[in-house]
């Protein structure tokens, strides 16, 4: 009886802890579904479009008006004139265009008479996204103007039908499927993997204020005085609720306001995601233990989760990582959730296909948690000796 | 009172504050070499796909030939069904797929225009352009040779048939970063972000109020400029020492390209020094203890990369949230840096960033001060 009563009352007072401490507070409540937002409202254009190229026309010729105005057709790119190629490579370095294209003089004599000109097209590769669309774009359009003149071309010689003319120019016809992100968003790609980062830094640090509540004079000694288990236990549970309550918000917003495609089941997600907060739950109380210093906690803390978007492995493929990274990678829980979220959403797997990860991050969780409760108990037993 | 009084007072300080030195330095450190870590390879290579041959022509086995000979792609396996080949996409042993449809050839000869289709797991972004890349040259070098090997059989010589298998030809190059580098295009640009965070976490920790106050508030004994100009000008000097290391011997040890000169570099660096300080010092007031300094830190530094402008165009954007980028030091002078030093700008082409980020050392100095005094005579009212 007398049990029940102290958990209770535990849980009451997480709940003053959380209402007296105004960070923690907002932490809870409105600040991650800000952020979520916010982040998602930087990507919501989704694709880019009508993104500044300089051309430079030596040739003036009408033929060079028209592919400069099918270069501008193609909805990624915008043309803008410039004089000279001088003039074109200064906008190119101080980036008001991200790309240059120069049309040789000469260009239209040169092709009636089947010479092949070449343009020469040079992309920004240092913003490598959107040099790789404006490169793509440039030879899709140029690729289309191509077939259209050879099609004329072959049809004016006049032995030919449309069809033909169409297969000479065009033998093989590509079809091209961005599987798993129907129009290639950007948006979906970077923000499905941003959110669960940021949401893993949100977890980390509440966890490691929520222990800093119980912190007297540097030390855990008091707190950890009478029913030690229980109250950690009382901890990570109120918190960790909390916390899953805010993941699964996120899903949420991801799946149905955003409605990104979820082609596999959420009761898998959201097991993925508690695991992932009890994993995350486990390092906090780990430096906690260890350190007994929030500073120090919240330092290695946020070492340790603030790069974790480049090592997810959306970004950058895993199998050219270096046997480092993948290491560095497997100690961060939220890498291990992403593959969970990736594999339910896009792929539709099944438990079993999942369950890897998800025993990943339940071994994760349960060295954690044990190597913290032994440095607990360790300590109390050291200091009860010195008395 | 002295201003070398308070400049040793204040150094001492922060040589012996353990967060600051654990941040400035270990953290630096560490940064420095694990961020870079999973893109040292710098690009993708040999990315896995399965092929469906419906066709088994001599053509067809010469294409997938050509799949493995590319260096960005290399056939794993063959599938017999698109299904399975969704398999193995689930499970990620490959990470696209190339389609010969039946007949190709015999479609091929009678210029039927037959369609080659591909597909990657664009949920994998880099992965997916890779395999598109490859894809579509090795489709544009065979749709040429069948160009050409028209154009013999129509009686036009083979050295002028491949020359003239297009009425125009392009060639397109990516300038500034030509290899297309991960490294290259990623680390210039969140090296700034991280000193940037860095410097704003370790001023908060060391001016950010502590609770309860221990130790003697000696700040209020000298006049409000004097301290912030002194605390201000300690970091900043720390932080060139620091941003040294990472902008000169860290990126050179990665190979990372550079252009500008040592000069032009530090010209644009001060301002961006002393603009985060200045706005480090106006935020670390608002704090509540200074732990939270690092909350902050940590938890502002994804937004931030993703408003810079290096990831996602400026022009995509939307414009409220460019407006309040626009306040974040970090974004002119990334923009600035990335021009001078990877794309080989003048000084005079990045004067806007160069004037954005002194308009904003003055403001955040101003407003440092403005605060902090503030701060102080609320303070003397209560006591």
């Amino acid at each position: 009886m007398s049990d029940s009563v102290s958990s209770s009352s535990l849980i009451l007072q997480q709940w003053q802890q959380v209402r007296a401490n105004k960070w923690l507070w907002s932490m809870l409540t409105w600040l991650p579904i800000t952020v979520f937002l916010l982040i998602w409202w930087i990507f919501s254009a989704g694709l880019t479009r009508e993104l500044n190229i300089a051309l430079v026309d030596l040739d003036h010729s009408q033929l060079s008006r028209s592919l400069s105005r099918h270069y501008d057709a193609s909805p990624t790119l915008s043309v803008l004139d410039y004089p000279s190629e001088d003039a074109a490579r200064s906008a190119l370095r101080s980036g008001l265009v991200y790309a240059m294209v120069i049309f040789p003089p000469g260009l239209e004599k040169n092709t009636l008479l089947s010479k092949s000109p070449t343009v020469a097209a040079y992309f920004n590769g240092q913003f490598m996204v959107v040099g790789k669309q404006i490169n793509s774009a440039l030879r899709q359009s140029h690729g289309t103007f191509m077939a259209k003149i050879e099609v004329v071309r072959s049809l004016s010689r006049g032995n030919t039908q449309t069809s033909q003319a169409i297969g000479s120019a065009l033998p093989i016809r590509n079809q091209i499927s961005a599987l798993y992100n129907g129009n290639s968003s950007y948006a979906q790609f970077l923000v499905s993997a941003a959110l669960p980062a940021f949401w893993q830094v949100l977890v980390i640090v509440v966890m490691i204020l929520a222990f800093a509540t119980e912190l007297r004079d540097h030390s855990f000694k008091q707190w950890l005085a009478h029913r030690p288990l229980q109250k950690i236990v009382t901890k990570l549970v109120f918190f960790g609720t909390l916390l899953w309550l805010q993941g699964l918000l996120l899903c949420t917003l991801m799946f149905h306001v955003f409605a990104w495609p979820m082609r596999g089941s959420w009761g898998i997600l959201l097991l993925g995601m508690l695991f992932c907060v009890i994993a995350t739950q486990a390092i906090a109380l780990l430096l906690m233990m260890v350190f007994e210093n929030t500073e120090k906690a919240l330092s290695i803390a946020s070492a340790l989760t603030a790069p974790s978007f480049a090592f997810m492995g959306i970004t950058f493929p895993i199998s050219d990582m270096s046997w480092f990274a993948q290491f560095w990678r497997s100690l961060i829980p939220i890498t291990h959730y992403i593959e969970i979220q990736l594999s339910q959403a896009n792929y539709g797997a099944s438990l079993l296909q999942t369950s890897s990860y998800i025993i990943d991050l339940l071994v994760f969780s349960v060295c954690f948690v044990s190597a913290g409760w032994l440095i607990a108990i360790r300590r109390d037993k050291v200091q009860e000796v010195r008395q | 009172m002295s201003s070398t009084l308070l400049f040793k007072l204040e150094f001492r300080h922060i040589m012996r504050n353990e967060a600051i030195l654990l941040t400035m330095f270990g953290g630096l450190l560490l940064y420095a070499f694990l961020y870079p870590r999973p893109y040292l390879n710098q690009t993708p290579h040999n990315q896995q796909i399965a092929v469906i041959n419906a066709d088994g022509s001599q053509l067809s086995r010469k294409l997938e030939r050509m799949v493995n000979a590319s260096s960005l792609l290399a056939i794993k396996s063959h599938a017999f069904s698109i299904e399975e080949a969704k398999q193995m996409l689930m499970e990620r042993e490959i990470g696209g797929l190339l389609v010969i449809p039946e007949n190709f050839y015999r479609d091929l000869m009678l210029g039927r225009s037959p369609t080659l289709s591909y597909a990657g797991d664009a949920s994998y972004f880099l992965v997916y352009s890779t395999i598109i890349e490859g894809l579509a040259t090795i489709s544009a070098t065979l749709t040429a040779e069948v160009k050409v090997a028209h154009m013999v059989i129509d009686g036009v010589p083979l050295a002028t048939a491949t020359k003239l298998y297009t009425p125009i030809k392009m060639s397109s190059n990516a300038v500034f970063n030509a290899p297309q580098g991960y490294l290259d295009y990623v680390l210039p640009a969140v090296f700034i972000i991280i000193l940037h965070q860095t410097l704003f976490i370790v001023i908060g920790l060391h001016a950010g109020p502590s609770i309860p106050q221990i130790k003697p508030n000696y700040a209020r004994y000298f006049s409000v400029w004097q301290l912030v100009l002194i605390r201000g000008s300690i970091f900043v000097c720390l932080y060139l020492v620091m941003s040294t290391l990472y902008l000169g011997f860290v990126l050179n040890y990665y190979g990372v390209h550079h252009w500008a000169s040592i000069q032009d570099i530090y010209i644009i660096l001060v301002p961006f020094l002393i603009a985060t300080t200045a706005v480090s010092l106006c935020i670390a007031q608002f704090l509540p203890t200074r732990d939270y300094s690092t909350i902050v830190g940590v938890m502002t530094s994804l937004p931030i990369v993703f408003s810079c402008g290096f990831i996602w165009p400026i022009e995509s954007i939307p414009i409220p949230i460019n407006l309040i980028a626009d306040l974040i030091p970090a974004k002119p002078m990334i923009l600035g840096i990335l021009k001078i030093n990877q794309m080989g700008a003048s000084l005079q082409e990045i004067k806007p960033h160069f004037i954005q980020l002194w308009s904003l050392s003055f403001i955040y100095t101003l407003s440092a001060i403005g605060i902090i005094s503030f701060k102080q005579k609320k303070t003397s009212k209560i006591n």
